[in-house]
């Protein structure tokens, strides 16, 4: 039987593009690969949703190959084909690395990439795998299908550009022609054009079976072996759908700007990062209330990170709210004058306290308070969030929400550069580009007047210094200092310090022998080995009634046997306990102490002759008095 | 634009503070200046004061002075006196911003260097010979020869009433001290202390002075343990009258039972 292994594509006689030039068909996207990986994945998942099932699953795991499988990911390295095809080395160092990264995204609920293996072949309902595996901007059968997303055209650049090897491995699982399912596995390396032998290679590469013109995927058994041989997740029962996996995922920070030896993201960082993307960029597709929804979930090594929601996300919220308004109630459609046509649903939740601060919403322009527009076409995946200018109060914002209307999704859509990520009306000509100019001048209008800056520009603003009204307003900062008795941390009492020398310990213990040999038995041993702790105020002081009386009871924590003396004392607006109690005002005293089982002690001194226990000091309470209540041992 | 007034420095002050002991009783006219080699403006924040404006405010304390037996001594009636119409013409004619009354190098100047005649006659010599540094220096501003009648006025003037001083002559020397100099908390509240005194003035006691003055300070202890938590800043004047007659009433029935 043969062996699986790589396939180069020779160029052909009729010419053929290079697979870097592959790669530039995306441009040179404003978004960062991580981003754009999670956009163009998820809006190929989105539109393969199974037309039965009303849940497609999106998932992201990102990790290392576990030590079981790395022996199988370097032998599918090591077999690198053409010897010229590794320019780069990338293959070379995956077949001797210890380790290996890779970001699994796995949809489920979809119909998988079926349809034939040859590009030449026949006419077929089915295009998938022709699409995704093989050729490029191929958008056969897409358009009569209704408002689509991406559906396979350039999009897939993104997911070798986030491999360091710019490959990925596809697994897919789908119903074909004759109703079974059908599993196929390959990898697709899209890398640098090659001579070799007097022949020129375009740089793309298979690994499958090879045959002599084109490279066909493992089959069925075979494919779920080599798979799992992989530690691939399988597929159960009747799911359907596909795993790519991105080799050796290059996980620059996609905050920081480019440079030669950019810092990576931690896998953990990242896999944040990818669920912050996932939440912002595609929570119109997730909301629960949707008939048909994509759900997503992200797992870092092993771990698995939640995706915000708005249920969980302030800002989001306002934005689903939003939506929500949009599609219960008429909305307001924004309009084109001339010529007459609605251009879309306008709706918005002015937002106080929200901000966003994940570096996935940064990157599309949402920092802070939001105040921008979030641009909705038919596949409903968030086409850009459009930037108004901020409200004055930098807590206040405002989430909108533009739909186009279905009659124009089409003209929306050509008007997006390949990354779907912007409507450029200068893609479009005659009353199109009209259309789509407009609807980007009845946002800014709309904008304006939400954030007040139309308002703004009517009124003229004077400057005036502020510093006297700064100066009526500053005692609104500076109150009398504390309400309640301050909660020692520390011991404070003088004279009990707990530090003991060596000569003073000494001393104790002779103090200690000398009153055990007067005393007798009776002294405990215990008492004389460690020196009581202070006693401590726990918390603050509570009111409550004891035999008809207001008092203030106060917790003490007392650490062993010890006499303690309870001290009230008023303290006035200068800060201080008072002089003397003004003439026939009322004076605060200590009626007593309350011991733990109820036994009350009338006095301000306790003494206390068991272990460690919370006593409670009792005060009269006074009406219109700060007290301040301690607890010292006397001298 | 508020006014600014020469600061004299701290080693100058410490010097002319010496030399006063040097004058002679009676020549401490000789000394008197609008000026001083050593002494600054803050660099902003408002216009020089004139050396003929420093001449006009020499003039009419000086001739409040002679009113009040300058330069013989004066009894203590003519010592109170002095202070309640210095405090006035002081406040009015200066013009000085709170933020410059509160530089203690500004009030330097005015009593070594502006009218040292005046200060020493006002705060003469102890048995010892030595005049009290307090009193020139402006190290407690409180003490000073004239910040004390400045803040006096400042706290006491209502600007509300046909004669905005009228509160000024209402408490003897050694009460409204008590209030400006030892009930600092309270004289932080120039609404409330004006509450006071008002108070003081509408419910007096009158015919013996000791009920009197006990009456003021048993009020003010009690107002004490009020502004621990109560914040009288935001507190309208009405509001403050209010606290303050409650307070009075209560310490009448205090002092009578």
């Amino acid at each position: 039987m043969k062996q699986p292994g790589w396939y180069a594509q020779p160029f052909r006689a009729d010419g053929g593009i290079t697979a870097d030039g592959l790669l530039d068909q995306l441009g040179r996207p404003r978004l960062s690969r991580l981003t754009m990986l999670v956009r163009e994945a998820a809006q190929n998942s989105w539109d393969a949703r199974r037309p039965d099932r009303s849940l497609v699953s999106f998932d992201l795991n990102l990790g290392t190959v576990s030590a079981g499988h790395v022996n199988a990911w370097r032998s599918l390295f090591a077999d690198g084909g053409k010897r010229g095809a590794d320019r780069d080395g990338s293959f070379r160092r995956l077949a001797r690395a210890r380790s290996m990264r890779y970001l699994a995204i796995e949809d489920r609920g979809t119909v998988g990439l079926g349809g034939p293996t040859r590009s030449d072949a026949g006419h077929s309902e089915r295009r998938e795998w022709l699409r995704f595996v093989l050729n490029s901007g191929d958008r056969e059968g897409i358009t009569a299908a209704g408002p689509r997303g991406g559906t396979f055209g350039y999009g897939k650049g993104a997911l070798y550009q986030l491999s360091r090897a710019h490959s990925v491995l596809v697994y897919t699982r789908f119903e074909n022609e004759s109703g079974r399912l059908e599993s196929r596995f390959i990898g697709v390396g899209v890398r640098e054009a090659f001579w070799e032998g007097g022949r020129r290679y375009t740089g793309r590469q298979w690994w499958g079976m090879p045959e002599t013109d084109h490279c066909e995927p493992l089959r069925n058994e075979q494919a779920d072996t080599v798979a799992h041989s992989l530690g691939l997740r399988g597929f159960h029962g009747d799911e359907t759908g596909t795993t790519l996996i991105v080799v050796d995922p290059d996980l620059t920070d996609p905050t920081l700007p480019v440079a030669d030896h950019a810092e990576e993201l931690t896998v953990a960082d990242a896999s944040q990062y990818l669920a912050d993307s996932i939440a912002w960029n595609l929570w119109p597709i997730m909301l629960t209330e949707r008939s048909v929804r994509m759900t997503a979930t992200v797992i870092g090594n092993g771990v698995s990170i939640p995706v915000p929601s708005p249920t969980q996300d302030a800002a989001l919220a306002y934005y689903a709210a939003a939506y929500r308004k949009s599609i219960d109630g008429p909305g307001e459609m924004l309009a084109c004058g001339k010529p007459r046509k609605d251009l879309g649903t306008f709706s918005y939740e002015y937002t106080f306290g929200a901000r966003v601060t994940s570096p996935a919403a940064r990157e599309l322009g949402i920092d802070g308070s939001p105040h921008h527009v979030c641009l909705l076409r038919g596949p409903e995946l968030v086409t850009q969030y459009f930037e108004g200018p901020p409200r004055s109060n930098p807590d206040a914002g405002y989430a909108g929400v533009f739909k186009i209307v279905p009659d124009l999704d089409d003209t929306f859509a050509r008007a997006e550069p390949p990354t779907h990520d912007g409507w450029e009306y200068q893609q479009l000509k005659g009353r199109e580009a009209t259309f789509v100019r407009t609807a980007g001048r009845r946002l800014r209008e709309r904008c304006d007047t939400l954030s007040g800056a139309e308002a703004r520009r009517g009124l003229k603003v004077g400057e005036f210094a502020i510093g006297s009204v700064a100066q009526r307003l500053g005692h609104l900062l500076a109150g009398p200092g504390g309400t309640g008795t301050a909660v020692p941390d520390a011991p404070s009492t003088p004279g009990t310090s707990r530090a003991v020398s060596g000569d003073g310990l000494a001393g104790v213990l002779r103090e200690d022998a000398t009153n055990r040999a007067a005393a007798g038995a009776e002294q405990s041993a215990s008492g004389a080995e460690k020196r009581t702790r202070n006693p401590v105020l726990i918390s603050i002081p509570r009111f409550d009634v004891l035999a008809g009386r207001p008092v203030l009871l106060q917790q003490v924590q007392v650490d062993g046997p010890d006499v303690l003396e309870g001290v009230v004392k008023v303290l006035t607006g200068e800060g201080r306990a008072e002089d003397g109690v003004p003439l026939g005002a009322p004076a605060p005293e200590i009626l007593g102490w309350r011991l733990p089982g109820g036994v009350t002690v009338r006095g301000a001194t306790l003494r206390h002759t068991d272990g460690p226990a919370e006593v409670e000091l009792i005060v009269s309470a006074l009406a219109d008095v700060l007290v301040e209540i301690s607890v010292v041992r006397p001298r | 634009m508020s006014v600014l007034y020469p600061r004299l420095l701290p080693a100058e002050t410490d010097r002319l503070f010496r030399m006063l002991h040097k004058v002679p009783p009676g020549a401490h006219e000789n000394v008197a200046a609008t000026h001083s080699q050593r002494a600054v403006f803050a660099a902003s924040g408002g216009q020089r004061v004139s050396r003929g404006d420093l001449e006009r405010l020499r003039r009419s304390i000086l001739s409040v002075a002679a009113e009040h037996n300058f330069p013989n001594t004066p009894n203590i009636a003519q010592r109170n006196e002095f202070d309640r119409r210095t405090a006035r013409v002081l406040y009015e004619q200066s013009r000085m911003a709170p933020g410059e009354a509160a530089q203690r190098q500004v009030w330097a100047f005015l009593s070594l260097v502006l009218l040292p005649d005046v200060s020493v006659w006002r705060w003469p010599a102890r048995s010892d010979g030595r005049y009290v540094a307090d009193r020139f220096k402006g190290t407690d501003l409180t003490r000073h020869v004239f910040a004390r009648l400045w803040t006096r006025a400042h706290v006491l003037r209502d600007p509300e009433q046909e004669d905005p001083y009228e509160l000024l002559p209402v408490l003897g020397e050694a009460d409204l001290d008590h209030i400006m100099a030892r009930r600092v908390g309270l004289a932080g509240s120039p609404a409330l202390v004006r509450a006071l005194v008002r108070a003081h003035r509408d419910d007096s006691v009158a015919e013996d002075g000791q009920t009197s003055r006990e009456m003021l300070r048993q009020m003010l202890a009690r107002v004490l343990r009020l502004t621990a938590f109560v914040d009288v800043d935001a507190a309208s004047e009405a509001e403050l009258v209010q606290l303050v007659r409650g307070v009075r009433a209560d310490v009448r029935r205090a002092l009578s039972s």
